[in-house]
């Protein structure tokens, strides 16, 4: 039996060797090859989870220096994705569905083990499900990351130089027609084909962004306003990280944010007629703050409804947050979002 | 300044859009001090110039058909080491432009600044921070 590659490798926290034992014997009764493991101790249960690849965790209810529920907590932590089931005598219908509320897979009596057999097959069986579905929607991500590689390259390479080449050729021009009448005429066509390149640099950084993910947030966050001081000289833009801040990546969080903070820029660049901007990221308690305030010359709330100001709602709602803004004429601007982080932080 | 020919900043563009590349030729060529001495379209032909001829300011696209333009800059500083390095770039995407800055650019600009913008950057650096670049 133990050397069957099929066989379910199965953590079992128990403390009496016989009902382990007794466990496994009805798990063979009913066809299913499996290897056990048996630890009793926290200290056991943990550093078998940490080093072993289970298929399934079996776990009683009491033991006595740990509990069925301390170990869920602790299974959900280090392995989520392995089943597991309570084997118990009887504990009541509360604590039963106690533990079913806090992930236990399912629940079996140790009086009618006769229920293990198909509640482990169910379970294993999701279980498999459920990686597959994950592996198809990495696959299907995989694709998608592909293909917004290859627009934004394709929109890059191509059209965005040429719009660059454009803008300069005419700006050449430009220099050639200084104090005719064609100048004014010449300038706003200027202005329109570098409005269209940054807008298409933005569209084409946006589609860039989501190949950084992986990246810790902070690195980001410096990068893009990096980028922002680059494409702002006259515009002091200061950055600010909490110490608490984590310094891991924020995940799809972190991609909206960054696209938030973006997009607050970009009006405080185009709109504000700031000096100074303050772009701030960090934590108070649970919650990820961030704020972007510029010194310009704000403006009246009811006013502004332009589609930056709307995208960035929309995103803040993607995340579970909401978007607060703080201007009035001459008090400069303030965009503020609250993030609560759940316990996966 | 003076239109010495001694004075003269010498320029050597690197970009793989040769529209672009002649547009700034046309560009500098207006100003009696700068003058373009080399250009490239691939890193392959800007490391040849690279040790081959002398100039004061590289000019360099990031977005090379053989690879990044940052990769360059390395080769410049081995072959003219006062020059100084201007990166020209249309992307400026932060992963871009970090590992730019780590290789030692001195200065980046948009390719959307405006022309007037590009010639006084490139005039600075070829005068202000290469004290070396003269013979």
């Amino acid at each position: 039996v133990p050397d069957d590659p099929n066989a379910l490798r199965i953590l079992d926290l128990e403390d009496d060797p016989v009902d382990t034992e007794l466990i496994q014997a009805n798990l063979m009764a009913g066809g299913m090859s499996c290897e056990m493991t048996r630890v009793q101790t926290r200290a056991g249960f943990e550093a078998a989870l940490e080093n072993g690849d289970f298929d399934l965790v079996l776990s009683d209810y009491s033991l006595p220096s740990f509990d069925g529920l301390s170990a869920l907590e602790l299974a959900k932590e280090i392995s989520p994705d392995v089943p597991f089931i309570l084997v118990s005598g009887v504990i009541g219908e509360e604590r039963a569905v106690e533990a079913l509320k806090r992930g236990a897979t399912d629940y079996v009596l140790k009086q009618s083990l006769e229920r293990l057999v198909p509640a482990v097959r169910r379970a294993v069986r999701e279980a498999k499900e459920r990686t597959e579905r994950r592996r198809a929607e990495e696959a299907l991500r995989d694709i998608r990351d592909a293909e917004r590689r290859r627009i934004a390259r394709d929109l890059h390479d191509g059209v965005l130089q040429d719009l660059s080449y454009t803008a300069a050729a005419m700006g050449l021009i430009m220099l050639e027609v200084e104090g005719t009448k064609l100048e004014e005429r010449l300038q706003r066509t200027i202005d329109a084909v570098r409005r269209a390149a940054q807008a298409l640099r933005d569209a084409v950084n946006d589609l860039r962004l989501e190949e950084e993910w992986d990246r810790p947030f902070p690195g980001l966050v410096e990068s893009l306003v990096q980028r922002n001081r680059v494409m702002a000289r006259g515009l002091e833009i200061n950055l600010e990280v909490g110490e608490e801040f984590p310094s891991s990546s924020l995940g799809e969080t972190g991609t909206q944010l960054l696209r938030i903070i973006q997009e607050a820029l970009t009006n405080a660049r185009h709109h504000s007629r700031a000096r100074n901007v303050v772009v701030t990221v960090g934590m108070e308690g649970s919650d990820l703050v961030a704020a972007v305030s510029d010194d310009g010359r704000g403006f009246r709330p009811s006013t502004a409804l332009g589609v930056g100001l709307s995208s960035m709602r929309e995103r803040a709602a993607a995340i579970g947050s909401k978007l607060e803004i703080e201007s009035a004429v001459g008090q400069g601007t303030t965009v503020r979002l609250r993030i609560p982080m759940s316990q996966k932080g | 300044l003076s239109e010495d020919l001694a004075m003269r900043t010498r320029v050597m563009l690197v970009d793989d859009h040769a529209d672009f590349r002649h547009l700034m030729t046309a560009l500098l060529g207006r100003e009696p001090d700068l003058e373009v001495v080399a250009q490239a379209g691939s890193l392959a032909e800007a490391r040849s110039h690279a040790a081959a001829m002398r100039f004061d300011v590289a000019v360099l696209d990031l977005g090379l058909p053989d690879g990044n333009g940052a990769d360059l800059i390395g080769d410049v500083r081995e072959f003219n080491a006062g020059a100084a390095v201007l990166i020209l770039s249309a992307s400026l995407h932060p992963t871009n432009l970090e590992r730019a800055t780590e290789a030692g650019a001195d200065d980046i600009l948009d390719k959307l600044a405006a022309p007037g913008e590009i010639v006084s950057t490139i005039r600075r650096l070829g005068t202000g921070e290469a004290p070396t670049r003269r013979e």
